[in-house]
């Protein structure tokens, strides 16, 4: 076998010198003739619809070239919900479409972008631009109703289906499986085979493993995973399934399995866990 | 030039041109309690301005509401002062005012009039590094380098000041430099080792 190479080269960062000085170069540091200069407008309310935008003051204020928003933002291949036979676009973008529609869909959403030919030009114009909504009221709790709602109705593995961070947000994959060993729930049963009450146990067992995880400062496996003062998480050692594949589970002695499921490995107790 | 800019009856009010240009400098998401009314489109007015950077006179005429961070990256050329945050919270942009270390983001060029400014440009002398930015070196103190200016500005103004006691103390003091890849506890024995070397910043 070929002999590794050091990971650590001895010496300084080659440009550290550079960096130290200033004279290192980023994006910004490039000259480029005629530049232009954005600065967005964004949204003043959390939630609803943009009902008009009226530009014509901001058009007229010096210096400003144009100003972009849904009503004339170039439309972007990688946005559309279909493609052009009307079918659905397998490569649809799901982040956040900017300057896409007339949907505020949070507080401080960009809905314009002022350009102009320098930044204090492009800021100035920035405030002469009128907005008016159709406000809508938001909703940032946590529904757990809507939750078991949406979890209950699946025909899907109740594994991945906590890990959809479109149904519940925050759940990770050592997370869910201590949170399922907790709750005794096998991770490959259907959704729709549990009942409200087990799922209400899950969500309840995910928030206190999570609470437990953050208090021993998270889980630390190796180096990469260490707080900015370079201590470890210690909850590695409070784990019940994770990790453990083998090795007796602490309710019932029998040994922990590990399975390939979804990509990601899930651990589990096959006789507690069902 | 000025009369046209503004409505009428504000003029005079408008001339104190310090607080226009203040609302100008502050993002536009955090100012929409300003009535819209009170500002009309037309050329801003400029102003002469003479200032020393880094040993040397400077005289420009700057657009009344450019940062002072903005006046040295883009109209003069001094781009080791990072923008980072442009709000002053993460503290790329830190550089000295008569000795004093300040957020440029966060004053404006015409507030300047007369001040002496040092920048990251000008720590060194000629080939001599900083003892502050030779620790940075030899402690590998930086990853991506982008807050490395700032960093080092603070760090020179955190012995300075009295404020590199313990390690404790560094950190309070650099509470306002942040650094997105980490590489706090280098930058923390860089100014340790600065301080114990008892040298001159």
């Amino acid at each position: 076998m070929e002999k590794n190479l050091p990971l650590i080269n001895e010496g300084p960062r080659a440009d550290a010198l550079d960096k130290v000085t200033g004279k290192a170069t980023y994006a910004a540091e490039h000259r480029v003739p005629n530049l232009a200069y954005g600065v967005f407008v964004c949204s003043t309310i959390a939630k609803g619809t943009i009902q008009s935008i009226d530009e014509s003051v901001a058009l007229k204020s010096e210096g400003v070239i144009d100003i972009i928003s849904h009503k004339n933002c170039p439309s972007i291949p990688g946005y559309a919900t279909q493609l052009p036979d009307g079918t659905r676009n397998p490569k649809q973008w799901w982040g956040m479409k900017v300057l896409h529609d007339n949907q505020v869909r949070f507080y401080g959403q960009p809905i314009a972008l002022i350009v102009a030919e320098t930044v204090e030009q492009a800021n100035a114009a920035s405030l002469l631009l009128k907005v008016s909504y159709q406000k809508e009221t938001f909703e940032t709790d946590f529904n757990l109703k809507k939750v078991i709602t949406n979890i209950i109705s699946r025909k899907s593995a109740i594994k991945p289906a906590i890990l959809n961070q479109e149904i519940i947000s925050g759940i990770g994959n050592i997370y869910a499986d201590e949170a399922l060993w907790r709750a005794k729930i096998h991770p490959e049963i259907i959704c729709e085979d549990l009942s409200t009450d087990e799922i209400k146990k899950l969500i309840n067992s995910a928030k206190a493993v999570m609470k437990s995880a953050i208090k021993a400062g998270g889980t630390s496996f190796d180096e990469q995973y260490k707080n900015v003062n370079g201590e470890s998480g210690y909850f590695s050692r409070s784990l019940s399934v994770y990790g453990r594949a083998g090795q007796p589970c602490s309710r019932c002695a029998t040994l922990i399995r590990r399975i390939a499921f979804a990509n990601r490995s899930s651990h589990f107790c096959p006789r507690c866990q069902r | 030039m000025q009369k046209n800019c503004y409505n009428n009856g504000r003029r005079d009010f408008i001339r104190k041109a310090s607080f226009t240009a203040a609302l100008y400098a502050i993002p536009s998401a955090l100012v929409h309690a300003v009535p819209i009314d009170l500002i009309t489109p037309g050329p801003a007015p400029k102003e002469r301005i003479k200032l020393l950077i880094n040993g040397k006179e400077i005289a420009a005429e700057v657009d009344i509401r450019i940062t002072l961070l903005d006046f040295l990256r883009e109209q003069l050329g001094y781009t080791g002062t990072k923008k980072g945050c442009g709000m002053g919270h993460c503290g790329a942009c830190i550089i000295h005012i008569n000795g004093k270390r300040m957020n440029s983001c966060q004053t404006l060029a015409i507030h300047n009039k007369s001040n002496s400014i040092v920048t990251i440009e000008g720590v060194a002398k000629g080939e001599d590094l900083h003892p502050m930015q030779e620790a940075f070196i030899k402690c590998d103190a930086m990853q991506c380098g982008y807050c490395t200016p700032g960093q080092i500005m603070s760090g020179i103004a955190c012995i300075r000041d009295g404020r590199a006691g313990s390690r404790e103390e560094i950190q309070r003091y650099m509470a306002g430099n942040i650094c997105r890849c980490g590489a706090y506890q280098n930058i923390v024995d860089a100014i340790s080792q600065v301080k114990a070397s008892g040298k001159t910043v």
